[in-house]
């Protein structure tokens, strides 16, 4: 045998003592399965916990939960007449990137307040990608505005509702019942000056005029709806009306808070478009004054209203067993 | 040798009960969340997560059992930063009490 026959002995011999018996190749392949199933199972098991975390992560330190909450509650503020909300009725509920915010909705008829609609509203991250609303009211704001079909109308402007048909219908109701009433004014007015004018009836809220309700047109051509803002003094603690010494400036500067989330609040609102820039310099430059109110009070008192010079359209909103105590 | 071998299995053991018990948390907190009750905080989770830490130290003591025991601290870990998280960021998210 040659020096390289040897070699190649050797080399043959020495692989033979190292390798590993079947069984322990065997017992490394399975351990190798299980740590990998182990991981995965792991790896797989944390994804859903892990963007539950970043979901709060994000409705704390990015667009707050409570900024959309508040950008919800002050929309429906000025921009749906008569209406309050509660802070204990709000609901929420986070899911994995998104948050579902249910809340119920008020409406002062007569000399109570009585719940009138249940919004389910779900945002994906800050974004308003389902709006639910049950309503329990009988008659109900049109779905679809359009520059003719609104309920508060400035002078200037057309109502598609007859007038005289709805002071027909308040005549007939019966004298204990409280109305809730949306009158038109045939000029613009103070906010003040339409209070003195019906002291005997709560004014709740006043539509001002922003420069684009004669036409309900904005400059570029969408069709906008009313805003305007809660007339009364406001106790409840979730209002950005309450403590306020001047609900004209409340309105303005929640209208400039809305503006940095117009596309969120033009979602929560019925409004196809707010176009609050457009608005906000209007109001900033002129004084504010109301073109429509809305007010509630018993039928007799409301129905003496038909000859005051000041009022140009009725429109008969919710009634309701007598309940006025005063 | 075989007083060896009963060590080995007894580690193992607890790696695996370690591991069991987090992954156990891990996908209640997962049907939980996608059911869409929000995460779960029950009493029993803390023992859990307790169980989920202390098997998984005993565990890193033998060096056959030790990978299965470190898994089993980084999930009793990841819980408890879970619920650091939720719990104090609901807080800040959720405003009412």
């Amino acid at each position: 045998m040659d020096s390289y026959e040897q070699l190649l002995q050797q080399a043959k011999d020495s692989e033979k003592i190292n390798t590993p018996s079947t069984n322990v190749v065997k017992k490394a392949i399975a351990s190798s399965k299980r740590k990998l199933i182990l991981t995965t199972l792991t790896i797989a098991l944390l994804i859903v916990p892990t963007c539950y975390m970043l979901t709060f992560l994000y409705y704390a330190f990015g667009t707050k939960s409570t900024t959309l909450m508040d950008v919800t509650s002050q929309t429906l503020y000025v921009t749906d007449p008569n209406t309050t909300l509660e802070e204990l009725e709000f609901d929420m509920d986070f899911s994995l990137f998104s948050m579902l915010l249910s809340f119920e909705q008020y409406k002062q008829i007569g000399d109570e307040v009585y719940p009138i609609k249940h919004y389910d509203t779900r945002f994906m991250l800050n974004d308003l990608v389902e709006k639910t609303t049950t309503s329990k009211l009988e008659k109900t704001y049109p779905k679809y505005p359009t520059i003719t079909n609104q309920w508060l109308v400035h002078p200037e402007n057309q109502a598609e509702f007859n007038t005289s048909e709805e002071w027909q219908v308040l005549k007939g109701l019966p004298d204990e019942t409280v109305v809730e009433a949306y009158i038109s004014l045939n000029n613009l007015f103070t906010v003040e000056e339409v209070i003195q004018e019906m002291p005997k009836v709560d004014v709740t809220w006043a539509a001002i005029y922003t420069g684009v309700e004669d036409k309900m047109l904005s400059a570029n051509g969408n069709v906008v709806s009313p805003i305007g803002y809660p007339v009364q003094q406001d106790y409840t603690n979730w209002s950005p009306f309450k403590n306020s010494t001047s609900h004209e400036q409340t309105f303005l500067s929640i209208l400039h808070f809305l503006a940095n989330y117009e596309d969120i609040a033009t979602a929560v609102s019925s409004h196809k478009n707010l176009e609050l820039k457009e608005r906000i310099s209007y109001l900033e430059k002129q004084d504010m004054k109301t073109y429509a109110v809305v007010i509630t009070g018993p039928k007799a008192e409301i129905e003496q209203l038909k000859d005051n010079t000041m009022i140009k359209h009725l429109k008969l909103g919710e009634v309701k067993l007598w309940n006025w105590v005063r | 040798m075989e007083l060896g071998a009963l060590k080995q299995s007894i580690f193992s053991l607890f790696g695996w009960a370690s591991v069991g018990l987090g992954l156990w948390i891990l996908i209640m907190i997962n049907s939980w969340i996608i059911i869409g009750y929000g995460a779960p905080f029950i009493s029993g989770s803390t023992i859990f997560i307790i169980l989920t830490f202390a098997f998984g130290i005993l565990a890193i003591i033998s060096k056959s059992s030790r990978s299965l025991g470190i898994l089993g601290i980084f999930l009793g870990c990841f819980l408890v930063f879970f619920m650091i998280v939720i719990f104090f960021v609901g807080w800040a998210i959720i405003p009412f009490p």
